[in-house]
């Protein structure tokens, strides 16, 4: 599969706080592609060293192939970082007018109103920024993004600042991008449940090193587990290993994937054990997200 | 793409036409509004007096462009070239301007909208400065002096010079932006050090120049000037050709006034980190 973004042992310090540690990702072509971590985990500075606002220490970035940060290569991208704010006194249309002449764009008229019409703005389009509110800046940056029809969208916590409706509206949208445009978005984000429902892919950050890579299923999936009520507790632990660990009022918590349920129960009962109550909990993502950024050290 | 990146930079500047007023069209329409109340009250209290010399519509354009020189005209065009590098760091809108051109060609359209709307500012007041001529010699019946000889290659000389040392305060207001981030950071590091500049300028006209104080933008200007006004035959002030500096050396001091700061401010912005801009 070919590599839209290729970032090689980069690593980036500010002052004494080492944002990024040797980071080495390798993004696929198409989909959706998540980089999860909490607050200061590295993922807006490494977007930013992406896109050339800040450079790296040391290590290589491949954007499409191809080394540097040109903004003819960037040209190629769609860019929102962080908040997204605006000249206030120009209008939605103005900005994006503005935008457009820096990229040389010819005939932006036409492509600025379908713009803003599919990210939801279209009626405020000649209203100034100053009075957008955070959600609809937020439209407007991905408007921006999108003004030169990139193949790539890189987007920094872009449903920050949102309601619910404009979260849904904005996920749908980039789902959209991803399926029909064919166009690979990266975005960043700190919510788990959004890279959940949105994502094919995560790199989980945490003190800028990696993690966690692989497909959210496979996350999902890792994080599946049952509740059991059993007796003897001693003797169902011995039974099922390292997968399984102890828990309240004689219950046992099983790390399995839905379909090795029936295994897991045969298993216990061929082995004595009486199980008066088992319970399909899923899969506890959150678990899995503290366990993998607890692990990863400054 | 330095191209796009003036055309952009040029409708944006235009678009901001509150910040584009005060910077650029207060100060004319104020020194017209002077002009005309001076006058008025001047004829009204005094006709005779009023009537005393010829308007000159020579002078008018020459004073024009010796606002260039003005401490006020200055403040405002600061405010204004800060709004232009200062402004990406308070809108935080560098991180949109990055990924479709280059620094330098940001840099550099961003000077030229300064020089061009400066150079717009220096024409109002020349108009205004004829306004006042022509409503003076309507008023008190005395036709304007004539254009001297040369007149035409002294305006344009002396319009050159004065968008010339415009141009270097643009560039000063550009490092200070890109040094400090801030709005209000690059304006008063500005204005402190073209009070020291002017301090230093007063200090040297006292007195012969010495070689280092011909590095002074005011003492080039003034040099300057006074060869525009050997152009027409006129005498300039002696404190103006206190300077021993030739006229080449002067034109020399003042685009090296422009080009320093220009670089240093490129070489700086080509380097800077926008963590947060």
């Amino acid at each position: 599969m070919t590599a839209v973004l290729e970032i090689a042992d980069v690593s980036k310090a500010f002052g004494t706080t080492q944002a990024l540690s040797n980071f080495s990702l390798s993004i696929p072509e198409g989909g959706v592609y998540g980089l999860l971590g909490p607050n200061g985990a590295g993922k807006s500075t490494l977007l930013r060293i992406v896109l050339g606002l800040i450079r790296a220490d040391n290590g290589q970035v491949k954007l499409l192939g191809e080394a540097g940060t040109s903004p003819a290569l960037l040209r190629r991208t769609g860019s929102l970082i962080e908040t997204p704010n605006f000249w206030p006194s120009l209008t939605a249309r103005g900005v994006l007018d503005t935008l457009g002449r820096l990229s040389g764009q010819a005939d932006r008229g036409k492509p600025i109103d379908a713009i803003l019409e599919r990210v939801g703005i279209a009626d405020a389009a000649d209203r100034k920024v100053h009075g957008f509110s955070v959600g609809m800046k937020q439209r407007l940056g991905l408007a921006a993004a999108l003004l030169t029809g990139p193949e790539v969208l890189i987007l920094d916590e872009p449903t920050n600042g949102m309601d619910p409706n404009g979260v849904t509206e904005m996920r749908r949208l980039l789902r959209e991008l991803a399926d029909t445009d064919g166009v690979t978005v990266i975005l960043s984000s700190h919510n788990l449940d959004e890279v959940q429902r949105l994502c094919d892919r995560v790199a989980i950050m945490d003190h800028g090193r990696l993690a966690f890579e692989g497909a959210v299923a496979d996350m999902a999936s890792a994080g599946e587990h049952f509740t059991l009520t059993v007796s003897p507790v001693d003797k169902a632990l011995t039974i099922l290993g390292a997968k399984a660990r102890a828990g309240e009022g004689g219950t046992i918590t099983v790390d399995a994937a839905r379909a090795d349920a029936p295994g897991v129960i045969r298993a216990l009962v061929e082995g004595g054990v009486d199980i008066t109550e088992a319970k399909w909990a899923g899969a506890d993502l959150e678990a899995f997200f503290f366990a993998q950024t607890k692990g990863a050290t400054r | 793409m330095i191209g796009q990146a003036f055309s952009s930079e040029w409708v944006k500047a235009l678009r901001q036409k509150r910040g584009l007023f005060w910077a650029y069209g207060f100060t004319p329409i104020a020194g017209l509004v002077i002009g005309l109340i001076g006058f008025i009250w001047l004829y009204s209290t005094n006709p005779a007096m009023a009537a005393m010399s010829a308007p000159s519509p020579m002078k008018a354009l020459m004073d024009g462009c010796g606002v260039a020189r003005n401490p006020v005209v200055i403040l405002f065009l600061v405010m204004g070239a800060a709004n232009l590098f200062a402004g990406e760091y308070r809108w935080l809108t560098w991180r949109y301007m990055l990924v479709r051109n280059t620094r330098l060609n940001l840099m550099a359209a961003k000077l030229a909208v300064f020089v061009l709307l400066s150079a717009i500012c220096l024409l109002a007041f020349m108009l205004g400065g004829l306004i006042v001529a022509g409503v003076d010699s309507a008023f008190t019946h005395v036709a304007m002096q004539p254009f001297p000889k040369g007149a035409g290659a002294a305006i344009l000389a002396a319009f050159g010079i004065a968008l010339l040392d415009l141009a270097g305060v643009g560039a000063l207001v550009a490092v200070a932006s890109v040094v400090s981030r801030t709005l209000t950071g690059a304006i008063i590091s500005i204005i402190v050090f073209l009070l020291v500049l002017v301090f230093a300028e007063s200090q040297a006209m006292m007195h012969q120049v010495t070689w280092a104080q011909q590095i002074l933008p005011g003492i080039a200007y003034d040099r300057l000037m006074a060869g525009v006004m050997g152009l027409i035959g006129a005498i300039p002030r002696q404190a103006m050709l206190a300077s021993p500096v030739s006229v080449p050396g002067a034109i020399a001091v003042l685009v090296a006034w422009l080009a320093v700061p220009a670089a240093l401010a490129a070489a700086l912005f080509v380097r800077q980190d926008l963590s947060r801009e």
